[in-house]
């Protein structure tokens, strides 16, 4: 009867993204969601505070998809991941601009420590603070690996636009920058 | 003196000053090198078309594929609806069959004269006081939901 007072539920897209971004395969990522909502909702220990249990279940989201990780003997290292699970299970990108097949395809090139951050901060908009406390990481950390990790980013997809010059100025139109920032 | 190129410092701090993470006079200083350096603007606008690419390119995903994800299920205004109206009818039908029960029990009790008055009585009031027994328990689990701190989060 509560069902639309559950906090869990408005976080749950971009969980999962962060959960797909690390495991790579959209079923077992929401396996892993339902694993981590039954885990919080049965804890004693749960935040009463809404911040800190967006927080707390982010965490328990990102230990679940390690836990997972190391279930499947995958979690050797970055390379061996994005080999053993392929990163096959992407969405249709029939639909997806060009533009998001690029950024889908860049973000693969950048390592699953560069993917979360970047999906913790532009995906769930979650403060350096909070993120800081996910990745049991300092706020100084936070800020220079999320501006490393945005400019692998912006390289590989300047790499990508090279190799694709004929579609850079159709896909242009869709990415421009909104201006200065006040 | 620094003799490094002050962009290189500016850089290091931009997507702090994008995020809005940086203190009131490290957000001003970046503001006024920002607009004053060419180079500088035109990578913020970068990675401000980067942040909102990455966040429309991956929650599109996940919202095209997941159409039956748990979030759509729970949030389903029609199944609620009749949740909410089933519960209701249940409810409803429970106190007219539980009344009609206790009045024909009550009234059959009371007009049989074949048992003594006091077994009659005896045998009504231990059903009152399972009843009572009941509501009190009733009474104190409402109250320790209305006051649990967890109530919000179940599903």
């Amino acid at each position: 009867m509560q069902t639309t007072e559950n906090p869990y539920l408005q976080w749950y897209p971009g969980a999962l993204a962060l959960a797909r971004n690390l495991l790579g395969c959209h079923a077992s990522a929401e396996d892993v969601l339902q694993t981590s909502i039954s885990k919080t909702l049965g804890s004693s220990a749960l935040p009463i505070d809404e911040a800190a249990q967006r927080v707390w279940f982010f965490k328990v989201v990102r230990n679940g998809c390690f836990d997972y990780l190391r279930d499947q003997k995958r979690f050797n290292a970055d390379a061996d991941i994005e080999e053993a699970v392929g990163f096959s299970d992407t969405p249709d990108l029939v639909d997806a601009s060009q533009r998001q097949q690029w950024v889908r395809a860049a973000l693969l090139t950048l390592s699953s420590e560069q993917r979360e951050i970047i999906v913790l901060r532009d995906v769930n908009d979650l403060s350096y603070a909070d993120i800081a406390h996910i990745l049991q990481l300092n706020s100084g950390t936070v800020m220079s690996r999320l501006h490393r990790a945005r400019m692998a980013l912006r390289q590989a997809l300047l790499m990508l636009e090279k190799s694709h010059p004929v579609s850079t100025q159709a896909t242009s139109a869709t990415s421009s920058p909104g201006g200065t920032h006040e | 003196m620094n003799n490094l190129n002050p962009c290189e410092s500016v850089q290091e701090k931009l997507s702090a000053y994008l995020d809005n993470e940086l203190t009131q006079q490290e957000q001003q200083r970046m503001h006024v090198h920002i607009k004053n350096c060419p180079e500088c603007t035109a990578l913020l606008s970068e990675l401000t078309a980067l942040q909102s690419d990455v966040k429309g390119t991956l929650l599109e995903g996940i919202e095209s594929m997941d159409s039956r994800s748990l979030q759509a299920i729970m949030q389903d205004k029609p199944a609620r609806w009749l949740s909410a109206f089933g519960w209701g009818l249940l409810i409803i039908g429970a106190l007219l069959l539980g009344g009609f029960f206790v009045w024909q029990f009550t009234t059959e009790l009371l007009a049989d004269n074949s048992v003594p008055w006091w077994v009659r009585f005896g045998i009504l009031g231990f059903y009152c006081g399972l009843f009572l027994l009941f509501l009190g328990v009733l009474r104190q689990r409402l109250v320790a939901r209305k006051t649990d701190k967890y109530k919000k989060v179940n599903i």
